[in-house]
């Protein structure tokens, strides 16, 4: 059934390659399926992390002769409040989109998933649609949405007899902001992905409760929720790396501001890099990034129990 | 065979060389609005037409992340032949880098003395051209004439009527209160739009001899904390600050706002979009040391990619000779930066407005603007704009503010 020789007329017919090629062909041919991704990955994402790696090590400004300074611009990154502040900025920002979108997500899940709603497909157009268009439209139009003097948001407060708030100007606000925006745009792929972990969760499972005479409430509790938890468990891989990697959003709607209030580390790594032309610390601060992400990762993977049937 | 011989070398030799001539082909990268690359492409087509066997690429490019593409580019020796820079301390940051090449090979010993010493000092680094100025802009006040006359508010006529800091602040106030204008006045910040203020109230960012920082003082606290009443006394909205969540622009185009500082630039916008209110242009707030000016602008560079860089210097000297100036700017709405492109210079439209910006970026001093001409401007104006933004939005008080911009030039200034 494996023979792969027979389904192939042009293969060698030397009999030592054969022979070699029967041997290692189980253990070789999964390496033939990944190889066209482990290409594309090793020249778009390990070649320029091990760049960046380099990198980290010189002072560059993008054109000239880089300088060598060892590990200066990793010192440098942890006595900088505010590489401590974008990072601080970025777990807050993390902490409110990754439960909110996901709880939101799931409720829209149950809802769609009711089969007698009317107007399916059409709510889930309306929620999955800030997800599908390009940050910077849906960064634009949250900017108008909540914008200080124009917004439309303020403007209906008002009509409503309620004072302005400032969404993105003020300190207290413009993180919450952001956070909300994001929770819309992520909504929809929470839900889409929710709405197939509940089309996957048996009917028979569902019916001998009901029998049992299980409430709605306990069914979800007992059931669906548990057999969701390979869905969360992805989701929540998912939406945490999104949440540190997001940069479009923030950098048009608040640029970082006011102050530091909304500059995460992906904008901190923005500005260094494209602002001021410092790449080598750029690529510090980019490297550090990652490794808090792969450690947060793997530790949700350690402590999940179902991490390792993902 | 010998005459043959020689006749057919000759012949390869004229063919080769003619067929040399023909492959000129240069590139020039420049972001630009309609106008501009209209204008653009006109000066391509003379050049051609003078040089024939020479064709030029225009390649438009956004003004956003322009800058980084040529970066990028450079880095990987692939620039365009030529490139449009900017004044904010482009010039000495791709000379100091090695990315575009010394000029002086291509001009004449005289060659600078049309132009304005703000201008040429901003193009040359290490006392050599490594471009050429080609125009620039500066900033005034625009108001809305509708709100003005509600408040019944006069604006100056002149230069010496120019209102003082605190008589500015007053008719923000009054505008605000007597007009249907939300706020008083708002700017559209970077932080070498701010350093006019501190010039003009005669503070420094750098030493003399540009060593050390010198805003730590009296003077660049007094302007840091005249900038952030702005916004602590609520006459100009939080969200217009450095790191801005609306456009100043915009705000003064829907009438949120009486007055707005702003450049020659936004004239044709505010002629396109501002159609609901009357707005003219008046001078800006001024100190006793009189008006200092932004020293806004452009010029060009020649790459070191470039193949053919003598051909590249003729066509820049080409752009920036007098004629061309005084087209462009005077169909682009900038102020040329040669005197004898200055002379008998008209504005087909907004004539008016135009030579009272001329006539404020007159006030340039060029020992500031050589401040811009410093290859680490850009990494000293992300330290001024972070830190006035911090001061802006409540953070910090004034007296911080200049401490910390000074500690970290020092800091930036001690790595050098």
């Amino acid at each position: 059934m494996n023979d792969y020789r027979q389904r192939s007329p042009s293969w060698p017919a030397s009999g030592r390659w054969q022979a070699w090629w029967s041997a290692h062909q189980k253990a070789l041919i999964p390496y033939l399926f990944i190889a066209p991704t482990l290409a594309i990955f090793t020249l778009f994402v390990f070649a320029p992390i091990l760049y960046a790696s380099f990198m980290s090590l010189f002072e560059w400004n993008g054109i000239s002769t880089p300088k060598f300074t060892g590990i200066d611009n990793y010192l440098e990154l942890f006595n900088d409040p505010i590489f401590w502040r974008s990072l601080r900025n970025t777990l807050y920002y993390g902490a409110g989109v990754v439960p909110l979108s996901m709880a939101l997500g799931l409720l829209a899940a149950l809802g769609l998933n009711w089969k007698n709603l009317p107007g399916r497909a059409i709510f889930r157009t309306v929620y999955f649609l800030p997800f599908v268009i390009s940050a910077v439209a849906t960064g634009t139009t949250a900017g108008w949405l909540f914008g200080d003097s124009f917004g439309i948001i303020n403007k209906l407060l008002l009509a409503l007899g309620f004072e302005k708030v400032r969404w993105l100007s003020s300190r207290e606000m413009a993180l919450i902001t952001v956070v909300i925006t994001t929770v819309w745009i992520r909504l929809g792929f929470n839900m889409l992905i929710y709405l197939a972990g509940l089309q996957a969760v048996p009917n028979e499972l569902l019916e001998s409760a009901r029998l049992d005479g299980a409430t709605p409430r306990q069914q979800f509790w007992h059931i669906v929720l548990p057999l969701l938890k390979p869905t969360t468990f992805l989701l929540i891989i998912l939406n945490i790396i999104y949440s540190f990697e997001a940069f479009d959003l923030v950098f048009i709607m608040t640029n970082g501001g006011p102050g530091y209030s909304t500059t995460v580390l992906t904008v901190f790594i923005y500005n260094m890099a494209f602002q001021t032309q410092r790449f080598g610390y750029a690529s510090a601060i980019g490297l550090v990034f990652m490794a808090i992400i792969m450690l947060i990762t793997l530790l949700q993977w350690r402590f999940s129990n179902e991490g390792g049937r993902i | 065979m010998k005459v043959f011989l020689c006749s057919a070398t000759l012949i390869l030799a004229i063919l080769m060389m003619s067929a040399q001539a023909q492959d000129v082909n240069l590139s020039f990268a420049t972001w630009g609005n309609t106008t501009e690359m209209q204008l653009f492409n006109e000066m391509i087509a003379a050049f051609e037409n003078d040089h024939p066997g020479v064709s030029i690429e225009l390649v438009e490019r956004p003004s956003q992340g322009y800058k980084d593409q040529v970066i990028a580019e450079l880095a990987a020796g692939q620039a365009t032949d030529i490139i449009r820079a900017g004044f904010a301390g482009d010039f000495a940051f791709y000379a100091n880098a090695g990315g575009t090449i010394d000029l002086s090979p291509y001009l004449d010993d005289n060659f600078s003395e049309d132009f304005f010493d703000a201008a040429w000092t901003i193009v040359k680094y290490d006392d050599r051209p490594y471009g050429l100025p080609f125009v620039t802009d500066t900033h005034a006040l625009f108001y809305n004439v509708d709100y003005i006359n509600q408040a019944g508010i006069q604006v100056p006529q002149t230069m010496d009527e120019c209102w003082s800091w605190d008589e500015f602040m007053e008719r923000s106030r009054i505008a605000m209160e007597n007009s249907d204008a939300d706020y008083g006045h708002a700017a559209l910040w970077n932080a070498k739009r701010w350093l006019l203020f501190l010039y003009s109230n005669g503070g420094r960012l750098l030493t003399e001899d540009m060593s050390a920082p010198a805003i730590n003082d009296e003077l660049g606290i007094q302007t840091i904390a005249w900038t952030k009443s702005w916004y602590d006394e609520g006459l100009a909205p939080l969200s217009t600050t450095m790191k801005p969540s609306e456009q100043a622009d915009q705000l003064f185009i829907n009438g949120s706002i009486a007055f707005f500082i702003s450049g020659s630039w936004h004239l044709p916008a505010l002629r396109e979009n501002m159609l609901s209110y009357d707005w003219d242009v008046t001078y800006l707030p001024c100190t006793e040391n009189g008006q200092d000016a932004d020293l806004g602008g452009n010029g060009f560079a020649v790459t070191k990619d470039s193949e053919n860089p003598e051909i590249a210097a003729e066509f820049i000297k080409f752009m920036t000779n007098t004629d061309n100036m005084r087209t462009f700017a005077s169909q682009a709405f900038f102020n040329p930066v040669r005197n004898s492109a200055l002379e008998g210079l008209e504005y087909p439209e907004f004539n008016k407005q135009m030579l009272l910006f001329a006539e404020v970026a007159s006030t340039v001093d060029s020992d500031h603007a050589a401040v811009q001409g410093l290859p680490i401007f850009p990494q000293l104006s992300a330290i001024v704009a972070d830190e006035l933004d911090l001061a802006f939005v409540g953070e910090q008080s004034a007296e911080e503010t200049a401490k910390n911009i000074s500690d970290k030039i020092a800091n930036l200034l001690g790595d050098q």
